[in-house]
């Protein structure tokens, strides 16, 4: 080895904390560390969801934005629910991983409305493209290569539970809509590239929908939009609750934003999150509720 | 195709193992299977996205052949005014492809009158990725073979045909040298052409393969690329939103993210290089370290720096012409050296406050010693420099001046900052400095340095880069400096 004075011993040094480093993780991922809801990268938080929905079948699947995403899925534990929400992203990133077939679906599909308008007329994103690439196929069959398994992600995640401490209360009383009570017909205009989206997403909806998969449209609480638009998107949310013949429900009417917590004022806290997806599950019917973890304070 | 890539991967897998391994690859012909195979890989590494940009890469290998050949014959038959003639014209031709592939659009919006539609076809003219770079090449090809810097190799291309081909594909090999070829570093022909030979396994220095590439790709992968998603937002519209207590620290971020994407490009190139059997100057020599402008310009892009003293400070005159001539030539260099970079205004003023600020420093240090010997003064210029060095990175950062007025407006707002953005400046940026510290003690600590060089301890530190490049990598990002 030219230019190094000691190849034996600098191999040597090499290998060993190329080992031990591996072992620590590895470890580490054996703890609670392995449950990464969020880490301090939108991209990596996402995409350790997906890996970990795409990892064995799902009986609840969730697809939505980063208000979906603090909804607590596998990579939190809590088996059976897979969480597709994209940091940054829409619905629709989540939906076409499922209808394209680089990610499983659940017999429930559970999509969040508030963001069916973001991103229109733009190109897939970088996360929707990574997926299925080898560096997505490597975390997804060793945990190691895995989003959730990044060192300065398990650091992040730490710090947060260092930092917001003990965990929320729970146990607020559910209250379940009938879609048809919130099946908003709002007239408005939407722009060429809104149509195509509203247009996208019920076809996609549709091809699910044919293959027997129950789906229900949710509006989360949480986000901040201007009056103006959030009206556009409800329009579209009803638009589509219409023509692929799937409920809707507003979650902000069954759960006031005043009764829940939120981290930032647009994403709910982890208690919080954990409530909400209580609420989803059975006002879906799912028979046997996937476990919702208890209050971690992450 | 990028050098993160796995299609990259393949190539680079395949190519090395033909190279070394392949019944051509020793005996009479090793030389001409080694660089014609390096030349093919390089076709495909660069007409891999787009193969249409390979044929002005192929005008420029042709038209710098006939120029060197011609240049070569002149010489040798004492006509100096024809051969220089050559000269002119080759390199005028060279500047005039990166006139028209990447500042047509430019200058033709600073034309008064002339029609909208002209000026918006000018503007549409695509910019060839690595046309500054190889252009670059070229030139100094013709340059070196014009001051008998290169001329035993190129003596072969006197005679027409197969040695004219064998002179066409080494030029070629030197322009498009896949490790170089789209952002550098700038080699000069007088360095590469010796190196054109035969290569044997047994003659790697796998020293420099080994940290170069583990180097190169934790400076790119884990701390560019991380860095990128955070600093990106200061060019989207959350940017209208941030207060001081982001903005700082992700200015910062640039500064250091910036760095670790040019240097780390750097030492990939040098570390493919070196597998090959090729040595590469080195591109970066620890740039945060530096106590003013001046240090700094010798330690950033070493071979663009070095290019533009050879082939532009001294032919205008360099020092020689006396001190007003100095200033002004300084100051040339640095505005070309700042539009050589994007045909934009924020390039030209980027590189102006440069040749300002050099030639400020150049008329404090008149007549004084340039080192400063007292600890404070020391730390004192590596502060100033440190901070304008970075401030001046926002007008490569920023798409526009309106993005720059909003980034001053908001460091008026006194708001809290997101973790992600503190935490992911604070730990990759960590790393940046951690590097530099690595360098101050290369430089300072001489003794220790070299026992630390070779040991257990220093395969500690590539063991633990390796395990985050695998890792904890970044969402795959493009180099900044493709752009150029």
């Amino acid at each position: 080895m030219n230019g190094s004075s000691h190849p034996g011993r600098f191999a040597f040094g090499l290998l060993t904390a190329l080992a031990a480093a591996f072992l620590a993780q590895t470890l580490l991922l054996k703890g609670p560390a392995a449950r990464l809801p969020k880490g301090e990268s939108n991209f990596f938080s996402s995409l350790a969801r997906i890996q970990a929905a795409a990892r064995q079948p799902n009986s609840v699947t969730l697809v939505g934005s980063s208000l979906t995403g603090r909804l607590p899925g596998m990579e939190s534990g809590n088996a059976g629910v897979g969480n597709l929400g994209v940091d940054g992203g829409s619905t629709v990133e989540g939906l076409s991983l499922i209808d394209s077939g680089r990610v499983g679906c659940g017999p429930v599909l559970i999509c969040e409305t508030n963001t069916l308008l973001v991103g229109v007329g733009g190109k897939p994103s970088l996360l929707t493209r990574s997926v299925g690439k080898p560096w997505f196929e490597a975390g997804r069959k060793c945990v190691n290569f895995s989003a959730a398994a990044r060192p300065s992600s398990m650091g992040y995640a730490g710090l947060l539970k260092w930092k917001r401490g003990a965990p929320e209360s729970t146990g607020m009383p559910f209250v379940v809509m009938d879609h048809s009570e919130v099946s908003l017909a709002i007239p408005h205009e939407f722009s060429d590239a809104e149509e195509r989206r509203i247009l996208e997403v019920i076809t996609m909806l549709g091809r699910q929908r044919s293959k027997g998969i129950g789906i229900l449209l949710v509006k989360l609480p949480g986000g901040v939009q201007e009056p103006g638009y959030a009206a556009k998107v409800r329009a579209a949310a009803a638009a589509v609750s219409s023509a692929a013949e799937v409920p809707m429900i507003d979650l902000e009417a069954i759960l006031p934003r005043r009764e829940l917590s939120f981290t930032d004022g647009a994403h709910l806290a982890p208690g919080s999150a954990a409530r909400v997806l209580a609420t989803i599950l059975e006002v879906a019917g799912i028979p046997e509720r996937p476990s919702v973890p208890s209050e971690t304070g992450r | 195709m990028l050098f993160n890539s796995w299609e990259f991967l393949v190539l680079l897998v395949l190519t090395y193992g033909l190279y070394y391994f392949s019944p051509w690859s020793g005996g009479r012909h090793g030389k001409a299977w080694q660089v014609t195979l390096l030349l093919a890989a390089s076709t495909i590494f660069y007409g891999w996205e787009d193969p249409r940009l390979l044929l002005l890469l192929g005008v420029s290998c042709v038209g710098n052949s006939i120029a060197t050949a011609k240049i070569i014959l002149f010489k040798s038959q004492g006509d100096e005014a024809s051969a220089k003639r050559w000269v002119r014209l080759a390199v005028i031709l060279n500047l005039a492809l990166l006139v028209v592939f990447k500042y047509a659009g430019f200058l033709a919006g600073l034309v008064p009158g002339l029609p909208v539609s002209w000026v918006a076809a000018m503007k549409a003219i695509p910019l060839p990725v690595g046309i500054s770079f190889y252009t670059f090449h070229g030139i100094s090809m013709i340059v070196d073979v014009w001051r008998g810097e290169v001329t035993r190799e190129s003596d072969d291309m006197l005679s027409r045909g197969k040695r004219f081909a064998k002179g066409v594909r080494d030029i070629g090999f030197y322009l498009m040298f896949f490790p170089q070829l789209v952002a550098g570093p700038i080699v000069k022909a007088k360095q590469f052409w010796p190196q054109i030979a035969a290569k044997l396994h047994g003659d790697v220095r796998w020293g420099v393969v080994v940290r170069s590439l583990i180097a190169g790709y934790f400076l790119k992968m884990v701390v560019a690329d991380n860095l990128a998603e955070q600093t990106g937002l200061l060019t989207q519209p959350a940017l209208a939103s941030m207060g001081a207590f982001e903005l700082i620290p992700l200015l910062y971020g640039y500064s250091l993210q910036i760095f670790a994407d040019f240097a780390g490009y750097s030492l990939i190139a040098l570390g493919l290089a070196a597998m090959f059997g090729y040595q590469f100057p080195d591109n970066f020599n620890f740039p945060y370290l530096s106590t003013s402008l001046t240090e700094f310009w010798r330690r950033w892009h070493l071979s663009l720096s070095s290019w533009l003293r050879d082939y532009l400070y001294i032919p205008l005159g360099g020092n020689r012409k006396g001190e007003a001539r100095t200033y002004l030539n300084l100051f040339i260099v640095m505005f070309l050296g700042g539009i050589w970079h994007g045909a934009e205004w924020k390039f030209a003023l980027w590189g102006s406050l440069h040749g300002l600020l050099l030639g400020v420093e150049r008329f404090w240090f008149r007549g004084r010693e340039r080192t400063v010997s007292s600890w404070w003064m020391r730390v004192a210029g590596w502060v100033y420099c440190f901070q304008v060095v970075t401030l001046l990175w926002l007008t490569f950062l920023m798409p526009d001046m309106h993005h720059i007025r909003l980034f001053f407006e908001g460091l008026g707002r006194i708001d809290g900052a997101r973790g992600p953005v503190l935490y992911t400046v604070a730990v990759f940026g960590g790393a940046v400095l951690l590097y530099h510290a690595a360098g101050w003690l290369k430089e300072h600590r001489q003794k220790w340095f070299s026992r630390f060089r070779g040991s257990w301890t220093e395969g500690v530190c590539y063991g633990l880069m390796l395990f985050l490049i695998v890792t904890n990598s970044g969402a795959p990002q493009g180099f900044i400096y493709f752009q150029f």
